[in-house]
């Protein structure tokens, strides 16, 4: 019983529901933050169960329609498999090979099975509520629109334990094939980065398809494409055995498939961890060395002998703590990217045939250059790297308050690094919208010097709310950003001040002011603010730097 | 030349008093010995001279020069040294003493220096690798010599000569001296009392964030009830709860 004691002792130790983490919050008067985050959480996963509801019950009518009632079934349980099979990749890396307590647990007298079960069951019980919030929504579905036999209860309960273990195992077989095959210690960052690229690729991917299923259902354009889909549910279907049973499971005579995709799950977690636990404990010592001996060219420290500027050497502190580790990497590009990412995937799923009728819908938007404008300038500004700037530096921030700097060269250079980050993005992604739009290239003028004064009103307001309470004493960099409510609080703000120019913006067209004008005025505002804000908040720095926070 | 007066310095809204009204003068030209228990209020002392913390109360000048009024002419006329190494552990070595060159303005040409340091501390083949690789003690080379690179009037340490191999000690107590020599500052926390026997002009001994007892060393191991031969007994007699 080892593995469950170490599953109970590094539940207690590394997740922030802990009586620690708890504890925490309240040492920083943040405790009522707690009933707020779950209020927003509670939110968006309403509105995202809405979501599926409204999808799934396409997807029931479609599988119906094909004589096929468990369609629904077999394509929540397909969605949940692969996007826990694709989410346990990343995790499971770091669970299993890069957490903390590896080092710890390796000198201790444990089996190698009983470390890898212990953290593939961490793994499941983190991504159970994952698989729960798929997969329930299907069997509300499913019991509101047909009649349903006792059996059908019984088997939610059991796939709702079982189907995860399948795509588990998968998960972490592969992880273990890999970190067997490849030393993967070296370009652990990037591997990183990448797996939550594709993630998050797959993520949107999957909410355009959604959208477009739904959207090709209302318009009801092209029943080719309907047929077409109907074949594609029954071939799909077929090619997975082990879904397909675990789906027909549900109905009438189903018992016999239920009891086959029970044994199919449990069956193959528990041979994929008796095949896979040999060496792991040599495996990890084995990383751990290779970890340390990271040489390379040896110049004998002539890097010294350059001298830069202060604020160069700045930014390149920015960059060096940005790139330190995959979340902050990630963090700072999944924000540049996502929207031309979105732009991406939505191209590729979207048929010929569809794509002419959304040209005619685009046509159809009122002041494109305007709404386009507003739109991007929101991505830009809405970001979680301004209100964690302080924080990522963790307990190195000593180290800034030590230094003979100024807070005005810090704030400058934090500054620049925004920009040098999100400006080139702006550009980019306004490039991109406006060739689709047919934005005439007049608008620039308001469209590069306004997203200017933005990307700085969104740097100062996210500063702001870091100076006030840096989180600094973090030990695993998610807690720095996507833990940390400066980042929620901050993005609230930028909606206000974003909001706020967009009111303004109205009222002017209203008043009968012309597109360009007001695009002109809105950006001469927001350099305004800029401008007038910038030497407040570097007083306001002074006091962070001047050694007002208890470090 | 280190004044403070009346300095005092609480945690968690007063409910835990690190430093009460402390008052010392350090000379130039003297290796000053801040010694304590645990817990006694060293460190927290040493932050507010360095300006990691602001202090509840009195004030601190360094060379003439009043931290709450000038903090950024006190930052670059000291060199510190912390207890625990504050680094950039994705820096290379290399990049982290030039970054550290680059903000106290060190020009170019007086950069040959930072190299020497490190080949005193036998660093060298290590500074072309991550901080991230480095072991403790490395680490702790590494922020003596960004401490020293831009050659401080002021030398402040807390607790340095704690993970460091020998001959690297050595040397630091070497650095130490010929800093105070060359007429500068030098200030440092420590509890092990050998390496304060042997090193300084003046001690003064900290226990519960007040200062009890100050002065030269011969003086203090006189004065005291018993006479004592060794500073580690003073230091016992002073520091000890049962009496
Ligand atoms: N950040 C902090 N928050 C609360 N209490 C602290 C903090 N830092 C130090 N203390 C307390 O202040 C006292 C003095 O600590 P410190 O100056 O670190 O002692 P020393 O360096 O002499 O060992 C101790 O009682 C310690 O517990
Ligand atoms: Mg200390």
């Amino acid at each position: 019983m080892k593995t469950f004691r170490l599953l109970r002792a590094s539940l207690q130790g590394t997740s922030w529901f802990s009586r620690g983490g708890l504890q925490e919050l309240k040492n920083r008067d943040q405790l009522w933050l707690l009933p707020l985050g779950g209020a927003g959480i509670l939110v968006a996963i309403g509105s995202f169960i809405m979501m599926l509801i409204r999808n799934y019950q396409g997807i029931l009518a479609l599988g119906l329609q094909a004589g096929r009632p468990e369609a629904l079934f077999f394509f929540s349980l397909l969605g949940s498999t692969i996007f826990i099979f694709l989410i346990t990749i990343p995790f499971g890396i770091s669970l299993l090979y890069f957490s903390r307590d590896t080092r710890m647990l390796i000198p201790l007298p444990l089996k190698d099975f009983e470390i890898v079960a212990a953290k593939t069951l961490h793994l499941y019980l983190f991504l159970l509520p994952l698989h729960l919030l798929i997969f329930i929504p299907a069997v509300v579905v499913t019991a509101s629109n047909l009649t349903v036999c006792p059996l059908f209860y019984i088997n939610t309960v059991i796939q709702g334990i079982f189907i995860p273990l399948l795509p588990i195992a998968l998960g972490v077989g592969f992880i273990v094939l890999l970190m067997k095959a490849v030393n993967i210690s070296r370009h652990k960052t990037a591997f990183e980065v990448f797996g939550m690229l594709f993630g998050l690729m797959m993520i949107l991917g999957f909410q355009v398809l959604l959208t477009r299923v739904m959207a090709s259902e209302l318009t009801g354009e092209g029943q080719a494409i309907f047929a077409r889909l109907l074949e594609l549910v029954n071939r799909f279907i077929d090619a997975l055995p082990p879904l397909k049973w675990a789906a027909m499971g549900f109905f009438a005579d189903g018992a016999g498939y239920l009891l086959l995709s029970i044994l199919t799950s449990a069956g193959f977690f528990v041979i994929t961890l008796l095949l896979i636990h040999r060496g792991f404990i040599k495996g990890l010592s084995a990383r751990m060395e290779s970890q340390s001996v990271s040489r390379v060219r040896k110049g004998k420290g002539s890097t010294i002998l350059r001298q830069r500027s202060i604020t160069k050497s700045l930014i390149y502190r920015e960059w060096k703590i940005l790139s330190s580790n995959s979340t902050f990497i990630f963090e700072a590009f999944g924000e540049v990217l996502v929207l031309p990412l979105l732009l991406l995937v939505f191209s590729f799923v979207t048929p010929g045939e569809a794509r002419e009728g959304l040209d005619s819908l685009l046509a159809a938007i009122p002041h494109p250059e305007l709404i386009i404008f507003g739109l991007v300038v929101l991505f830009a500004s809405i970001n979680a790297m301004a209100s964690t700037s302080l924080s990522r530096e963790g307990r190195s921030f000593a180290l800034s308050l030590t230094l003979p700097l100024s807070s005005r060269e810090q704030m400058k250079a934090k500054l620049l690094f925004q920009i040098v980050l999100f400006f080139p993005a702006y550009l980019l992604n306004m490039t991109i919208l406006m060739i689709i739009l047919k934005v005439p290239v007049g608008a620039a003028m308001f469209i590069v010097p306004g997203g200017f004064g933005f990307i700085i009103l969104g740097f100062l307001t996210g500063i702001s709310v870091d100076l006030r309470r840096p989180v600094l004493t973090w030990s695993h960099p998610q807690q720095a950003v996507k833990q940390n409510l400066n980042v929620l609080v901050s993005m609230g703000l930028s909606v206000v001040v974003i909001g706020a120019h967009a009111g303004i913006a109205w009222l002017l067209l209203k008043a009968g002011m012309g597109t360009t004008m007001v695009g002109f005025s809105i950006a001469l505002l927001a350099l305004f603010f800029a401008a007038l804000l910038f030497p407040g908040v570097i007083r306001y720095a002074e006091k962070s730097y001047g050694g007002r926070l208890e470090i | 030349m280190i004044e403070l007066k009346n300095l005092s310095k609480s945690y968690q809204n007063g409910k835990v008093k690190a430093v009460r009204h402390l008052d010392l003068t350090v000379k130039p030209g003297d290796v000053f010995g801040f010694l304590g228990p645990n817990g006694a209020g060293k460190s927290t002392t040493i932050k507010m001279m360095v300006g990691l913390l602001q202090s509840d109360n009195g004030s601190i000048q360094m060379n003439g020069i009043d931290i709450s009024w000038d903090p950024l002419g006190i930052k670059k006329i000291i060199g510190y040294v912390p207890d625990e190494p504050i680094l950039y552990d994705k820096m290379r070595g290399s990049a982290f003493l030039a970054f550290i060159a680059d903000i106290f303005e060190v020009p170019g040409e007086k950069r040959e220096k930072i190299k020497n340091l490190a080949k005193d501390f036998e660093l060298s083949d290590a500074l072309d690798d991550l901080i991230s690789s480095y072991s403790h003690g490395m680490k702790q080379k590494l922020s003596i010599i960004a401490a020293l690179l831009h050659d401080p009037e002021i030398f402040i340490l807390d607790e340095p000569i704690v993970g460091l191999d020998p001959r690297s000690s050595f040397l630091l107590k070497e650095k130490m001296r010929r800093h105070a020599e060359e007429g500068k500052t030098v200030f440092f926390s420590t509890h092990v009392m050998e390496v304060a026997e042997k090193l300084c002009d003046r001690v003064g001994i900290i226990h519960h964030g007040r200062m009890i007892a100050v002065g030269p060393l011969e003086e203090l191991k006189t004065q005291s009830r018993n006479s004592h031969d060794s500073l580690e007994q003073l230091f016992l007699e002073l520091t000890d709860e049962n009496v």
